[in-house]
Order: structure tokens, then C-alpha cells, then sequence
């Protein structure tokens, strides 16, 4: 069904129906603040009385819409868009007149086809939240998205179970094929929500971090003091940032290096650290996959990046040495400021990124036991001498020596700067 | 860079490399080499990702990046993995200016359990990505079949310069039985066992109709309908005139600083 308005499985009188398009987005947005556009499908074998509109988020314009529908209002209008996805597209409603009918579904609904999106520019955020079954164009859209966040229980796939079981004979549940089990593994789900409440939450928390577009002033909030110093992982980003400020991203995919939002001084930053206690810490082949993503968002809406490294010497891996290398293209690339704490070891990639990537704004500073060369063995102590770094900082110093960096970087009015090379890359990887 | 002293003619031999019946495998190297000047076609990453050919070749003369399905590997149907050997490629000749020749055959993109894994939905997206970043002249030529989002996204999301098929070509949204199975699964429900084969046989044959390319172009949705022989000398004669006024390039395209690598 592409209408979120359907009724609840028979099947399943027990569970209580699921929210219509209009509830969800009435949990989502700021009480009371969404007015429907006036959308009609006419001509559609189903008419629906409004497929999205605008609304505010803690107080910013965005637009909502069903599965990509209207996202040309927030193009135009240059605000954040938010997808709430479910249902098969464009088939069921145009498939019987062939593709010109299906241009027109796709085209006046505005999906992932559309020029403006196909060829996406990261203008401005965009949200999918995957909140019951997804394929066809509802699918296609998250590929497309910054940022997604997928409903325990509903299912994410190019294509249906049933299209699989005609079309090629293979017979899956709707788990197996695209649940949450799948997608918190290969990434493609930045979060899992059990409820539908988690879903609003984290949509509401991804989008408090970036500016409406890119262009526009960071959303800088009041400072609030860091949590007590660790050395490693979630807790060293917790000692590092404002307190409670961190938010991660693809928790379960890679997890040798943790990825998240967070703000450091009330500035919202990109943070990507090294856990050696999941996979030695190691920049693997999908840890470049999860390092590329947020250095591409985090460049598009200008939120400073800061890596904590604490990695091992290279192994032996299928593309590892490629993705490595595309994630050392995405870094040199990205033109937001862009800080290390090399932690541990910078070892392998670790080393990798952290080199060759120096260009005058970066910072790069180590903790007196840390220790860089490419491979183990060849490891050495931080001094000017051997490696570059700006510093030989303590860990209790770290912060504030971050936060020193980026407030003389940035300035007092951060604004992100609109135009930069890595908009136009791929957003899924 | 053009040598307009290399003929275009007609060539009636190529259309006897392509069966007409749709489930029937064929070279489609042989079908790329006899397009292209003889002996120009270089191909790329020959043993990745086989379901899809990549190389350059050169028509009267012009350099193109070839971009092909290969019905000899699981009837060109693309797997995440050709996505990325297609994206790689298709960022090279956008890069360097080197004009896109898509040659389709496919019945789309291979969808299963494991695909799903292999995050085929970035993957496909990252191809239309790509493909709707085009900057230079891209033609692209339905050989036999070409269905749904595989045939929206080789033809450069619907915006390549010349988009062409061969007569008996089909291009649709679904491949026609699979079609008929998934739009008429309530009607089908409702019919006693023996009538179900010869009701989705009759249904796919009706949507079959809608696939011809001469329908296919009344609505638009492709430029022109071209014998096999002629394609060699369409493409080449459209490539010559719009490179000829095409003004240089002042910047980079967006496609020259994507990664070389997935």
C-alpha cells in the first residue's frame, strides 16, 4: 500500500494500528505547527488529500512529506526535508500504463527520480524515516537521504518479498530481507527505533545539529561542560564534547570506530573515534564506508570534524586498501576544520588520513604516549621531528585545546560555507 | 581529437549478433567492437563484475566510453558490484570529457536477500547519482530489453542527449510476466488453479504490447527507434556535430573529484 492511512493487518488484530502519515507527522513537528500543502494526485487511481507540508522543528521550517512527495517545497524553499517512508511507489499506481504514466507519479510526487534529487547537491538535510515497509521509490529515496532512521518491524528493500518470490523464486520474510537486522549491519540505517516515539526523537536530535542549509549559520547552543575523562571509545567522545551532546550514527555497522554528531563548546562538530576494544580500533574497509558518509555531511552543512585515532597497522581485507584511499580523497577534500587527537596508535590508515590530509587549518596534536608510523613496528613517539604534530597535549588539556582551535577557526558567528566539492558525492556509501 | 576521414556506414551484419528471442545469450563485446572503429575497443576490468562491460573505444575516430550490458552473465541483470564498476567508469569519461555510449540489455537490477545485504540501495542510488550528474554528450541504445528503475537510470535518469532502440526492442517498468504476477494478484487469487497459468500469460502479453518501442516513443520516453545497422553511423554523426558545438569546459564537472575507488 503506498497510503499510510491503510488500515492494520487483519492478521494482526492484536497490535494497535499503525499511525496515519498525518499522526506520525503530528508527533514529529512542533505541536500544532504543520499546514498540509494542497496536493492533490488527481488523475492517480488513488487520490490523496495532502502528501506533505511544512511544519517547524524546534522552531525551524522544515517540509514533511510521504516517502520523497513534496520534497520540491523544501528545495525551493531551502529548509531540511523530511521523508516518512512506507509503501511500494510509483508500480502499483502507474505500472498498468507503462512509463509514461510512471514519470508522471514520479515526477509529480517529486521522489528520488527527480532531477533535483537524482542529482543531489546537499543543499539542504535530508531525512528519510523508514516507519513501515519500504520499496520502489520509498526504498530508492533513502539512498538518496543523509540521514536514516528505520522502525523496528519494518522492512527496507529495492523490492517486495512477494516481486522476489515470482520473480526469482526466493523466499524471504520481510526480516530476513530488509529488517532492521539487516540494515543496522550494513549501515544503511543510521539508527534502529523501537517505537515510533524513538523515531521522532532521533530525527528531531539528527536535525539540531546541522544548519537548515547549507549556506546558514551552525546552530550553535549554549556550552555545557564535558563528562569525566576516559581514554577510549563512547567515553572518550563523552569526555571530549558536551556533556549528553553526543548522537550516534550507524551504532552497530563497523563499530572499530565510532561515528556520531555531537558539539564541542556548543559547536555542533562531526566526531569519529577509534574503539580499540571492537576490532582493535582498525579503519576497516566498512569503517571507511562509515568515516566517508559523515565526512561528506558534516562538510556539506559545515560542521568542523574531529577524529580521535587509535588505530592498528594495516591487514589484509578485500577493498581495504580502496576505501582507505577514498576515505583519504574524502578528507582532503572536505574544507571544515578538521582535528586530530591521535590518542594510541596511528597506525595504517589511522595514519593515513591524519597525514597526508594537513592543510593550514588543521589541527593535529597527540597524547604524550601515543605513537605513528604506518606499520607497527616502525612506530615512533610524537615529536616534530618525526611526525607532525602541532603539539604534545595531555588528555585533560584536549578539550579545551579543541575548543581554543575551533572558536579561532570559526569565529564568533559560524556559518557554513555553501558550494564545497564533496556536496556533489555520492550520500550513500 | 576527431579523424572525420573514418567512415559510418551501414552495417547490415550486426543485427545477426543479437537473437531476437529475449532469453537467448549473446556476445555483447562482439555487438560493442562492431560499433566502435575496428579494432578500438579497450576494455576495463574485464574479469569484475562481468554482468556489465566498461572500456573506450573510439566512433569515426572520437573517443567514447562504452557502457554495456553483458546478456552472457546472468542475462545482464546488475548486482551491487556492476553499480560500482559502472559509477567508476562513468566518473572517468565524465572527468576527462570523453562522450558515454550506454548499450542496454538487462531485466534490471538482481534483487535478493543477499543484494539487500550488500546495500544494493546505495549502491543503485550512487549510479543514479552519477548518471544524473552527466556533463558529457551520452547516447543510450535499448538493444533488447530494458525494464523499470535499470532502464530509467542507464538512460541517464531520462536525460541523456539521444536516447534510442533497436525495433524489437522492450522497455517497460517490470519484466512483463513478473509484471502481470505482482498487478493482478487479486484477480489471480480468485481464479481456480488450471486457469492461472493462461490468465497471467494472456495479462502479460497485453502489457507486453505497451513495451514495443514504437509505443515507448509515441509517449516520449525515448528519442527514436533505429535499425541495428544504423547505429554505428546515428551515434557517430550525433557525436561529431555535438562535440563540434559544444563550447570547452571552464570547470571541472562534479563527477572528475569522485572517488576512483568503492
Amino acid at each position: 500500500m503506498t497510503h499510510a492511512t491503510a488500515p492494520a493487518d487483519k492478521a494482526n488484530k492484536a497490535k494497535p494500528p499503525r499511525p496515519t502519515l498525518r499522526e506520525h507527522i503530528d508527533r514529529l513537528v512542533d505541536p500544532g505547527s504543520y499546514t498540509p500543502a494542497q496536493h492533490f494526485s488527481e488523475g492517480m487511481d488513488q487520490v490523496s488529500e495532502a502528501d506533505g507540508g511544512e511544519a517547524l522543528i524546534d522552531g525551524r521550517p522544515v517540509t514533511v512529506g510521504l516517502s520523497g512527495h513534496v520534497v520540491m517545497r523544501a528545495l525551493n524553499r531551502r529548509h531540511p526535508y523530511v521523508a516518512i517512508s512506507s509503501g511500494t511507489g510509483g508500480l502499483a499506481r502507474g505500472g498498468r500504463r507503462n512509463l509514461g504514466v510512471l514519470d508522471t507519479v514520479w515526477g509529480m510526487s517529486g521522489g528520488p527520480m527527480l532531477a533535483e534529487m537524482a542529482s543531489r547537491r546537499r543543499d539542504v538535510p535530508v531525512v528519510s524515516a523508514i516507519v513501515h515497509h519500504s520499496f520502489g521509490d520509498s526504498s530508492f529515496f533513502t539512498g538518496l537521504s543523509d540521514y536514516v532512521v528505520q522502525l523496528k518491524g519494518a522492512c527496507l528493500a529495492l523490492t517486495g518479498p512477494r516481486v522476489l518470490a515470482i520473480g526469482t523464486s526466493e523466499q524471504v520474510t520481510m526480516e530476513e530481507l530488509g529488517g532492521t537486522d539487516v540494515h543496522r549491519h550494513n549501515g544503511q540505517a543510521d539508527t534502529i527505533a523501537e517505537t515510533p516515539g524513538e523515531v521522532y526523537t532521533a530525527i528531531r536530535r539528527f536535525l539540531s545539529f546541522l544548519p537548515s542549509a547549507a549556506g546558514a549559520p551552525l546552530p550553535v547552543t549554549a556550552p555545557q561542560p564535558a563528562g569525566p575523562l576516559e581514554p577510549r571509545g563512547r567515553p572518550l567522545i563523552e569526555a571530549l564534547c558536551d556533556r549528553g551532546s553526543f548522537f550516534e550514527l550507524r551504532r552497530d555497522f563497523a563499530p572499530s570506530l565510532v561515528t556520531g554528531l555531537a558539539r564541542l563548546d556548543g559547536i555542533p562538530v562531526g566526531v569519529l573515534a577509534s574503539d580499540p576494544a571492537a576490532g582493535d580500533g582498525a579503519y576497516s574497509a566498512d569503517a571507511c564506508l562509515k568515516a566517508t558518509r559523515l565526512v561528506c555531511t558534516a562538510d556539506a552543512f559545515g560542521l568542523p570534524l574531529v577524529f580521535a585515532v587509535d588505530s592498528p597497522e594495516p591487514r589484509t581485507e578485500q577493498a581495504g586498501i580502496s576505501r582507505a584511499m577514498m576515505l583519504a580523497q574524502a578528507v582532503q577534500l572536505a574544507e571544515v576544520p578538521k582535528c586530530w587527537v591521535i590518542t594510541g596508535r596511528a597506525s595504517g590508515v589511522g595514519l593515513l588520513v591524519t597525514g597526508p590530509a594537513r592543510i593550514a587549518t588543521d589541527l593535529v596534536i597527540a597524547w604524550p604516549d601515543a605513537r605513528a608510523g604506518y606499520y607497527d613496528g616502525e612506530s615512533c613517539p610524537p615529536d616534530e621531528q618525526h611526525w607532525a604534530a602541532d603539539g604534545i597535549v595531555s588528555p585533560a588539556d584536549t578539550r579545551s585545546t579543541l575548543v581554543a582551535h575551533l572558536r579561532a577557526v570559526l569565529g564568533p558567528a559560524p556559518v557554513s560555507k555553501p558550494g564545497r566539492i564533496l556536496r556533489t558525492w555520492p550520500v550513500g556509501f | 581529437m576527431t579523424d572525420t576521414d573514418v567512415p559510418l556506414d551501414y552495417d547490415d551484419q550486426i543485427a545477426q549478433l543479437v537473437p531476437a528471442r529475449r532469453s537467448r545469450a549473446y556476445d555483447m563485446k562482439a555487438v560493442i567492437r562492431r560499433i566502435c572503429d575496428e579494432g578500438s575497443f579497450f576494455e576495463l576490468k574485464p574479469s569484475y563484475a562481468r554482468n556489465i562491460v566498461t572500456g573506450f573505444g573510439r566512433l569515426g575516430g572520437i573517443p567514447v566510453g562504452v557502457l554495456a550490458n553483458a546478456p552472457m552473465r546472468m542475462a545482464g541483470g546488475l548486482t551491487p558490484e556492476c553499480c560500482m564498476k559502472a559509477v567508476s567508469f562513468v566518473a572517468m569519461c565524465d572527468g576527462f570529457g570523453v562522450p558515454l555510449l550506454v548499450l542496454q540489455d538487462t531485466p534490471g537490477f538482481l534483487v535478493s536477500a543477499q543484494a539487500e545485504r550488500d546495500r544494493a540501495i546505495d549502491r543503485v542510488m550512487t549510479l543514479l547519482q552519477a548518471m544524473s550528474l552527466l556533463t558529457v554528450p551520452a547516447v543510450s541504445v535499448v538493444i533488447r530489453k530494458a525494464f523499470g528503475l535499470a532502464f530509467v537510470i542507464l538512460d541517464g535518469n531520462r536525460a541523456v542527449d539521444l536516447s534510442l532502440a533497436w525495433p524489437g526492442a522492450e522497455i517497460g517498468f517490470m519484466d512483463p510476466p513478473v509484471a502481470a504476477n505482482v498487478l493482478f494478484e487479486p484477480q489471480i487469487k480468485q481464479l481456480p488453479e488450471p486457469e492461472r497459468a493462461d490468465f497471467l500469460k494472456a495479462k502479460a502479453a497485453e502489457l507486453g504490447v505497451g513495451f514495443e518501442p514504437y509505443g515507448v516513443a509515441a509517449n516520449l520516453t525515448i528519442d527514436d527507434i533505429i535499425e541495428p545497422g544504423a547505429t554505428r553511423s546515428v551515434v557517430g554523426r550525433y557525436l561529431r556535430t555535438s562535440l563540434a558545438e559544444r563550447p570547452p569546459r571552464t570547470a571541472p564537472s562534479p563527477l572528475a573529484s569522485w572517488p576512483r575507488w568503492y
